[in-house]
């Protein structure tokens, strides 16, 4: 199990409360969901096991029973027993250890998976916190000190020393590559003049950025121009444009539908990228067409189901 | 009631989710063709879609491009007849109670002095009417209404109040609903059910679906108490 003895920013997540959104019902889930998918694939884990999302805050954990871990998406300087913890890889953790998470060195969204994934019980199929609606997760909420959080099985694989070398950093968030948007249903309402602004300009991300979604500090020309728009429904990534002119980049606590103007939808390759954006971060945005967003995500996801066919093997052999 | 309306666009909503839009007004019948076409999407083992989210004149169909394109989905939808569905749709009527007694409803007589009634026949209005749920969104649970008597409505407040109780009946502008959770909110609070609309340990977790018919059933504070309700 582990103990909070420090809680910092941190909740339970997994893949999301998917099925409800007709009921006003946020999927929530992890933000990084691709770094949350290859948390769980280093352990042979569900790949919609319940897993840590953890944020730059200090986070200190005592882990009370050995277990194995592994840690992906951004690297907050994690110190296991005061060495650098091993991003990306299984790491067997000592009962009494200590695991501290500190300063961003690199993204801002990490997930710390265990062998087995972590007693808690699902609401509505899912174990994903909605922080908005206090639903699921632990009671609905962030992680707080002196909370006590229980491993679901004991060790399945036999602990020993492990030859690692797999690599597989995260590349959806190291590069600069522009975040590839979906236009959406008010892009064609926008002047060229303001779609070449919002293509060529280098927009940064506002303080208001958590779970709900990110705003953006720069504001559009005259936005008025697209007009008020009825109520519609709007998905991970869709970037909404309010009579101010700052856009909001919806994120996984949103609501399930919104009355702004869509001006597009990030690509599924590039929420990854999204999700460890921090605030003062400078993003760049770059159409692409649908079809084209499609055989990126398909390529992707087949690279990633074959690296998981390795991790299992791997498992295996370790065993063997 | 055949299909009155036709497919008017649909465009990528993202690259794992499309959105089909009728004509852009708040109206029963394109709302109607919105939850028709929804029931044959979720009807047709032919179409291998994730889940199909209705708003006021758009539905939102979410997909796995591994199962099938976007090109391919929206052609099946543009090609859907979907007017059986429309036909065979039940429309199911919720009969919800409210206690509309001031001491449960803070607003209610500062409502009736604007719209110049008397409380009671804030009440009767109110109560009288048959509501549409167009879709739920804002919150788990949370529906937005159409029906509202135009004597009722009201600005929502200058300043919104920190915390509305769960079960409050509200109208801001020309819109009335109930806060399924406790929230922060601006509506004015004419009422209250003991009744809840949001319990996520059941399945279905919400009491209105969308294209439900709604009325509130007037009920003295006694049996808001009895049913469990707190003044």
């Amino acid at each position: 199990m582990i103990l909070f003895e420090s809680a910092g920013l941190c909740c339970l997540q997994d893949l999301g409360r998917n099925g409800y959104q007709h009921l006003g019902i946020s999927p929530s889930g992890a933000m990084d969901s691709f770094a949350a998918r290859v948390a769980n694939a280093l352990l042979a884990n569900d790949e919609n096991q319940g897993l840590l999302e953890i944020l730059p805050s200090n986070s200190r954990l005592r882990i009370e029973r050995g277990q194995w871990f592994a840690l992906a998406g951004a690297d907050l300087s994690a110190r296991l027993n005061g060495n650098p913890m091993p991003v990306c890889q299984p790491v067997w953790i000592e009962a009494g250890s200590l695991l501290e998470f500190g300063r961003a060195a690199l993204g801002c969204r990490a997930y710390l998976a265990v062998q087995c994934g972590f007693h808690a019980g699902p609401v509505l199929g899912s174990v994903a916190t909605d922080l908005r609606a206090g639903l699921g997760g632990w009671h609905g909420r962030w992680f707080q000190k002196g909370d006590r959080l229980l491993f679901r099985e004991q060790p399945a694989h036999t602990v020993r020393p492990i030859r690692w070398h797999t690599s597989f950093a995260n590349p959806a968030f190291a590069d600069a590559e522009p975040l590839l948007m979906i236009p959406g249903t008010h892009w064609p309402a926008l002047s060229a003049d303001q779609q070449a602004f919002f293509l060529y300009q280098g927009w940064t991300i506002s303080k208001d950025a958590d779970r709900m979604g990110l705003r953006l500090q720069q504001a559009l020309p005259e936005p008025a121009c697209t007009g008020s728009v009825l109520s519609g429904p709007v998905t991970f990534g869709s970037i909404q444009l309010p009579p101010d002119g700052r856009p909001i980049i919806l994120a996984a606590d949103r609501q399930t539908t919104g009355g702004y103007p869509l001006l597009g939808t990030v690509a599924s390759v590039s929420h990854a990228r999204l999700a460890q954006c921090r605030p003062g971060d400078t993003l760049h945005f770059s159409c692409v067409d649908v079809q084209a967003a499609q055989n990126r995500l398909l390529a992707r996801d087949q690279h990633f189901m074959e690296w998981r066919m390795h991790m299992r093997n791997w498992w295996r052999n370790t065993d063997g | 009631m055949s299909a009155a309306y036709a497919i008017e666009d649909i465009h990528p909503l993202g690259d794992c989710a499309l959105l089909v839009s009728f004509a852009a007004r708040i109206d029963p019948d394109i709302n109607r063709c919105v939850h028709g076409l929804r029931h044959w999407l979720l009807h047709n083992p032919a179409i291998d879609i994730l889940e199909a989210v209705p708003a006021y004149n758009s539905l939102a169909v979410y997909y796995a491009p591994a199962q099938i394109r976007f090109e391919a989905l929206a052609q099946a939808i543009r090609d859907a007849d979907f007017s059986t569905c429309l036909q065979q749709m039940e429309t199911r009527c919720i009969e919800l109670p409210v206690c509309y007694d001031p001491r449960v409803a803070p607003d209610i007589e500062w409502l009736a002095e604007q719209a110049k009634l008397r409380v009671d026949d804030v009440v009767a209005l109110h109560s009288q009417a048959v509501y549409r749920v167009y879709f739920l969104g804002f919150k788990p649970g949370f529906a937005y209404l159409g029906g509202l008597h135009p004597r009722l409505h009201t600005p929502r407040k200058d300043t919104p109040r920190l915390t509305v109780p769960a079960g409050s009946v509200g109208i801001g502008g020309a819109q009335t609903g109930v806060y399924p959770q406790s929230t922060p909110g601006g509506w004015q609070l004419i009422g209250r059910t003991a009744t809840a609309l949001f319990s996520p340990e059941q399945d279905p977790p919400c009491l209105l679906q969308p294209g439900d018919q709604l009325r509130f059933k007037p009920i003295s504070l006694d049996e808001f108490l009895e049913q469990g309700g707190q003044s």
